[in-house]
């Protein structure tokens, strides 16, 4: 499809988008208000941020997304769906020591349908202690806090490898306690959390499309910031006690597995079979029963993290690992690099990003044919071909490079021009991409221009 | 209507105006000034980022520490981060929107002018500021001198 359709098309028919561009003259200055001057309580503030930003990628079968959880992945050609979101937030002071804070984002990539972000009361308790009890951002990486807020940002986006699993689910219905402490010039910021999430994946690199919504129960974390005075390291830590995934595809995947299971156990049930044969088809039946429900189980997210002033110099990297405890699901780990240099307004920077599978498989030898019946084998021979595409497609592995300047040319807004190049392992691993079908040329090509904005 | 002359004309006197307000700013003293009470004598440069960072807190007294700033369109304030934080205007703004939409902090007050920054620093126990005026009295203590 010709490139300008696709612009047309954006542009046209996307009232949302008409309704970014037309707030952009009300974005005029942004920090004097958002500061309290000289409070009255109760007292109300009002701010918000903004990204417009259009993406060019050069792949016909792999869109790109920033989460799994964004409907409309940014195809081949021109989209303003990946980067581009309205923000609003309201603080509401009650005194010095309480406040509320609600944030809501509207993304073009989720059909600019209002999503709540943040929605918490905070109290003072002391000058070391703070709790904020509702909805918070996801502390569990150095970054993923800040994704939206393009502003807040160096680049375009925190680097998707390593953020694009974690982004889909961008809140933790729960609450935090942060207490802060000065050792010598070193300010160490605790922050320990927890609640739960409940987020919709959509999911297109799986065939039929549909909708899989997830359920993070029992959430506990850890963050340990040792704050200097130009560099902050960051160490999280984050329990996923019960990760469960519901779908209408994995509803037909756990009774099929139920209905060869219990074909399994009738064969074993066999009189004439000899006994070891019986109890090798009962621990069979009992191993098909373990791949219910391959997603669920629990996760482990690790994160360290550094963000670095060198004088003109910015310098961030981070580390992670994702360790999930469910047999689909396999260990991955990454890192990302990024080095930028301030010339005055201008700030060219470099970034690398890779995230990696680390364990194998799931293991789908229980559905080897039985050779004793047919039919069942037939079915044990399709659920181990359909689990292990599922098990392939939850390959996160993917590595970029991107490579852009920002342009700070007013106090409140910034320019972005970006390029990112998206790599996958091979052409079946569809990595954090949106891929419908499998094999695929397997690199991305993405050029970025975005404006972000604060008021 | 403006012609190419005026916008010439405009062009230059900007020009100068800039090179002369930059000069000013450079030559003006830059201190940070705190309230008489504030239970120490001097700070460096690191714990006055951290202090306008609003990264460091209390004083060591347990008083709360109050960080005047300037407006946001001071060049004297962004002077001052330069000098002392190390961090250009931007980067300040971009720390203060990710700390304002992540809800981990809200920036310091601000003040209109040095003068206003000297009064409130002058009156609020626990208050730290900058100024770039050439007189400051004794009813506020100087705790660092960047240069």
């Amino acid at each position: 499809m010709p490139t300008c359709y696709h612009f047309a098309k954006s542009l046209s028919f996307k009232p949302s988008w008409l309704l970014l561009a037309g707030l952009l003259p009300a974005f005029s200055s942004w920090g004097a208000e958002t500061a309290p001057q000289q409070p009255t309580f109760p007292a109300l503030y009002f701010s918000g941020f903004a990204t417009f930003a259009g993406t060019y990628n050069d792949n016909d079968a792999a869109g790109v997304v920033t989460s799994f959880a964004q409907k409309r992945p940014a195809n081949k050609g021109f989209s303003t769906k990946l980067d581009s979101v309205l923000g609003g937030q309201i603080d509401w002071w009650l005194t010095p020591t309480t406040s509320v804070t609600l944030q809501g984002v509207a993304r073009v990539g989720n059909e600019m349908e209002p999503e709540l972000r943040l929605g918490y009361l905070r109290q003072q308790l002391g000058d070391a202690l703070s709790v904020r009890l509702g909805r918070i951002r996801t502390p569990v990486y150095f970054d993923s806090d800040v994704t939206e807020i393009g502003y807040a940002y160096l680049l375009a986006r925190p680097a998707l490898p390593i953020y694009g699993l974690l982004n889909s689910f961008s809140w933790l219905d729960g609450g935090d306690v942060q207490w802060r402490h000065p050792f010598g010039n070193t300010v160490m910021l605790v922050q320990g959390y927890g609640g739960r999430v409940d987020y919709a994946v959509y999911a297109p690199g799986t065939t039929p499309k549909t909708i899989t919504n997830g359920e993070f129960t029992d959430v506990v974390g850890l963050a340990v910031s040792a704050i200097l005075p130009r560099v902050t390291f960051r160490l999280s830590y984050t329990e996923v006690g019960d990760m469960h995934l519901n779908s209408p595809e994995l509803n037909v995947l756990n009774a099929g597995l139920t209905q060869l299971a219990g074909g399994v156990r009738l064969l074993a049930h066999n009189p004439l079979l000899p006994l070891p044969n019986a109890l090798g088809l009962q621990q069979q039946a009992a191993q098909i029963e373990d791949l219910i429900n391959p997603y669920d189980g629990a996760a482990i997210y690790t994160s360290l993290g550094f963000d670095a002033y060198l004088g003109a110099w910015r310098l961030m990297g981070e580390w992670v690992m994702v360790d999930p405890k469910s047999a689909m699901l396999a260990r991955h780990d990454g890192f990302q690099l990024t080095a930028g240099r301030s010339f005055g307004q201008w700030t060219p920077y470099v970034s690398y990003a890779q995230f990696e599978r680390k364990t194998a498989n799931l293991n789908t030898q229980a559905l080897t044919a039985t050779g004793l019946h047919p039919l069942l084998d037939a079915g044990l021979a399709q659920a181990q071909a359909e689990l292990d595409r599922l098990a392939h497609a939850s390959d996160a592995s993917t590595e970029s490079l991107s490579v852009g300047v920002r342009w700070d040319f007013r106090h409140n807004m910034a320019l972005k021009v970006q390029y990112d190049h998206f790599r996958t392992p091979d052409a079946s691993t569809r990595g954090i991409l949106a891929v419908e079908t499998v094999p695929f040329r397997n690199e991305v090509n993405v050029l970025t221009v975005g404006l972000d904005v604060v008021f | 209507m403006k012609t190419w002359n005026d916008f010439g004309l405009l062009s230059l006197v900007s020009v100068l105006s800039f090179g002369v307000f930059h000069a000013a700013v450079a030559e003006d003293p830059l201190r940070v000034i705190a309230h008489p009470a504030v239970p120490v004598e001097r700070v460096d440069a690191a714990q006055a980022t951290q202090i306008f960072l609003k990264q460091l807190r209390t004083w060591s007294d347990g008083t709360t520490i109050e960080p005047i700033d300037l407006k946001e369109d001071s060049p004297v304030r962004d002077e001052f981060y330069r000098q002392v934080t190390g961090r250009e205007p931007a980067q300040l703004r971009a720390y203060w929107a990710r700390q304002t939409f992540t809800g981990m902090g809200v920036p310091p007050r601000r003040a209109a002018d040095d003068a206003e920054a000297a009064q409130l620093v002058k009156k609020m126990p626990g208050a730290i500021g900058y100024t770039a005026t050439e007189q400051v009295d004794g009813s506020v203590k100087i705790v660092l001198e960047p240069r």
